[in-house]
């Protein structure tokens, strides 16, 4: 089976299949949906009018039996940052959409009358249906009803309550293999397909496969490649802590936002740890190894049980955990999950939620430390989408700019996660450059030097560490295409069969005869696409810097301040 | 027990034989303190505790932090008068990465100055904050609660207090061989800064 782009109308409720533009036939995942949006979305519309277009597209390697390949891209104009966006997440969907044949849905226009609907999608393609049932319900009701509905195989991606009141801080609820949720959870894109009408996609591949050109070689390649995965020490450490092992570690180096990024380390920081949390859900009979989609190895996620042993939240991430609890200063992790779980119900994102509601805090909203009250601003507020709900689900800046303040942690208006730019320099260059906002995840830790990336200039110097950011950049918008989790990076920074090996699979898939270089020619076209899209919807290099408070406060305890130059940061774009 | 830091109270725990002493040793996270000549370099301090043999300092301990600073060298002197050293297997993320011993993304580190050498160093036994991170938790810190550690009262408490659990199904506790129950001991962390404290499992209930 061909793989096609399924393009659907919500101005005309009208469907079409259409063959892959030879442009984009290389593309898969970040790449594709970036693409699509640079290529047909004009950079200065609104995010939430018409002319914007969300497009969903799985990796080039998702639907196949490459370890860790299970990651879905979903792209558009940001109602959070203005900027393009990509947002990426594990799930069912997109290995199931990948042998329906799709090679990207593309969801434009916008659905008259305020009447909502569901897009089924299939091999034969995206059948438009009104939709009543689960309007206005939270995620985890939906998902239920629509199991029950659709049965338990198909895959779903939702908005819940935030999407359809189009909340800039709106995100993508993916179903999991367990029947929970996963999310595409940075820059508002469920707010873009809540402006469509599109409550949800449903996803049934009817026992399509995808094809592999070489399954010999693919088979060969794949056993290389996940064994490079399972072997290296840093998926150890995911598969018994997860993410959420940096706690302490990032504490340690003064790197942990704390009380809105007043203080680089927080007190209470082993209550909410890693180790504590592993100790907890065994104690409770979560589960400390849990894996989002069908493949993976390394297995970083979890499940989290309350005091009574009833789930509580899985996918327990750093970043989250970090968010509501260090910048919050909230030292208790079931109250911290209580709070996940209301925020992946009314589907928005778990950064940018609970670094507004930090901001919030330094605003007089609510006491650093009070738990109980951010639970209810969840609950009574965001939830309800009241006027207070509204301006937290805006994000960040949105509270900055109404409580008038002015440690504000955003770039391009996207909350800055969990690692303090003062103490971690590396993270902050990726910050202030990357086309779709504050984004940890967008510089990864990437062998640069097997992709023929590697550094030319003095790694010490200001220069130089804007160049390896660049260079991680780069590696990190290929990875982004193949489906791949970006947690391989760490067996490809250190293994040398494990990049080769991934190379091998892409070319297995397709037939094909890539190169490392190709793969970085493949990363540098995608983050030009986006910086070009970002510059025709009116960004400049003065976009591309951190707030200045971070110029101006010392952070604790090092007393660290943030000392780029515009000029030295503008370096970036010089390829 | 006495030391240069006093009289400290000895606090022994006997969990039952069928009990595990791993969910224990996260209270190592916080930190235990080990007395040590001055200036040690990382490798001898590391190497003068159990099961820290020169292949696991060198393969497993990936990430050290000494003052709150990236360590990449085992052989660096432990300076100050009250160092702090943490150490971790590999951690994850592009930060694990920069941080990272010797690791190809510590360009990238935030340029901080170690002024702990220039404090006058003593020349009596310094006392030195040990935290333990990730697997090394786990893979190292039975050994360490079986042989008894120093720990600062206040993170016992805390640890008792959080997962109270743990304690409910332990044979009683003694503290300087007297029995105590979960409050009293409370009570005596209290009274404290530091304890000396024993994990053991209860052989003698077999």
């Amino acid at each position: 089976m061909a793989d096609k782009i399924f393009r659907v109308n919500m101005t005309d409720l009208s469907t079409s299949i259409e063959e892959i533009p030879a442009d984009w036939a290389g593309h898969g995942g970040r790449g594709l949906t970036s693409t699509i949006v640079a290529a047909e979305v004009p950079p200065t519309c609104h995010p939430l009018g018409p002319n914007n277009k969300f497009v969903v597209a799985p990796g080039l390697l998702s639907g196949t039996p490459a370890a860790n390949s299970g990651r879905l891209s979903c792209g558009a104009k940001s109602p959070l940052t203005g900027t393009i966006k990509e947002s990426n997440s594990g799930g069912t969907a997109a290995q199931l959409l990948a042998k329906c044949g799709c090679k990207a849905i593309i969801v434009e226009g916008m659905a008259k009358d305020n009447v909502w609907y569901n897009l089924a999608v299939t091999p034969n393609g995206v059948v438009i249906n009104e939709e009543k049932e689960v309007i206005g319900k939270g995620n985890f009701e939906a998902l239920e009803i629509l199991s029950e509905r659709l049965g338990s195989t198909q895959g779903i991606i939702t908005i819940g309550p935030a999407g359809e009141m189009k909340m800039r801080a709106a995100n993508l609820s993916v179903k999991d293999p367990d029947g929970h949720l996963r999310s595409c959870g940075r820059g508002g894109l469920g707010a873009v397909l809540g402006s469509k009408g599109v409550k949800f996609i449903s996803i049934d591949p009817q026992g399509g496969k995808v094809e592999i050109a070489d399954k010999d070689k693919f088979r060969a390649a794949n056993k290389v490649f996940a064994k490079s995965l399972v072997d290296h020490p840093v998926s150890q450490a995911l598969g018994t802590y997860g993410t959420n092992v940096l706690v302490n570690i990032i504490n340690e180096s003064g790197g942990l936002p704390t009380k809105n990024f007043t203080s680089g380390q927080f007190e209470g920081h082993e209550q909410i740890s890693g180790e504590t949390m592993h100790d907890l859900m065994k104690d409770r009979g979560g589960k400390v190894k849990h894996n989002c989609h069908k493949g993976c190895v390394i297995q970083c996620s979890q499940i989290y049980n309350d005091v009574n042993n009833k789930y509580k939240t899985s996918g327990f991430e750093y970043e989250s955990i970090w968010a509501l609890g260090a910048d919050c200063a909230i030292d208790d992790l079931d109250l911290i999950a209580e709070a996940d779980h209301i925020l992946d119900d009314i589907g928005i994102d778990s950064i940018e939620t609970a670094v507004a509601i930090g901001v919030a805090m330094e605003a007089g909203v609510l006491e650093f430390g009070d738990g109980e009250g951010l639970l209810r601003l969840l609950t009574d507020e965001v939830a309800k989408g009241t006027g207070l709900g509204r301006i937290i689900g805006g994000g960040a800046g949105d509270v900055g700019r109404a409580f008038g303040v002015t440690r504000v942690p955003v770039v391009k208006n996207q909350a800055i996660p969990a690692y303090d730019p003062r103490a971690i320099k590396g993270i902050g260059i990726t910050y202030a450059t990357s086309t779709q906002g504050a984004d940890h995840t967008m510089g990864y830790t990437i062998a640069t030097n097997c992709l023929g990336v590697g550094g030319s200039i003095d790694p010490l110097s200001k220069e130089g560490q804007v160049e390896l950011s660049r260079n991680l950049q780069i590696a990190t918008a290929a990875i982004d295409s193949t489906g791949m989790c970006l947690f391989i990076a760490f067996a490809a920074l250190d293994d040398e069969t494990c990049l080769p090996a991934l190379i091998d699979l892409l070319n297995a898939r397709f037939g094909i005869g890539l190169t490392g270089e190709d793969v970085t020619n493949l990363g540098k076209s995608i983050l030009k696409t986006e910086h070009a899209f970002n510059q025709a919807a009116g960004f400049t290099n003065a976009d591309d810097r951190l707030p200045e408070f971070f110029s101006l406060e010392a952070i604790a305890p090092h007393d660290a301040i943030w000392d780029f130059t515009g000029e030295e940061i503008d370096t970036f774009w010089d390829f | 027990m006495t030391n240069k830091l006093g009289c400290i109270p000895q606090l022994d725990i006997r969990i039952p034989v069928v009990g595990s002493i791993l969910p224990y040793t996260t209270l190592l996270q916080t930190g235990i303190l080990v007395e040590s000549k001055p200036q040690p370099t990382v490798r001898a301090f590391l190497g003068s505790l159990p099961g820290f043999t020169s292949q696991y300092m060198n393969e497993r301990i990936e990430t050290i932090f000494l003052n709150g600073l990236p360590v990449d060298d085992l052989e660096t002197i432990i300076n100050g008068s009250a160092p702090i050293l943490a150490i971790s297997a590999a951690m994850p993320g592009l930060a694990g990465a920069i941080f990272r011993k010797n690791g190809f993304h510590a360009p990238l580190r935030t340029t901080i100055t170690d002024d702990s050498s220039d404090e006058v160093q003593s020349s009596e036994q310094v006392m030195i904050l040990l935290k333990f991170f990730n697997m090394i938790v786990s893979e190292r810190g039975g050994a360490i609660l079986h042989d008894g550690c120093l720990i600062k009262c206040n993170s016992v408490r805390r640890f008792m207090n959080y997962r109270p659990q743990l304690f409910s199904d332990v044979l009683p506790m003694s503290c300087d061989n007297k029995k105590m129950d979960f409050v009293e001991v409370i009570n005596m962390l209290h009274k404290s800064e530091i304890v000396f404290l024993k994990i053991q499992q209860d052989t003698a209930s077999i």
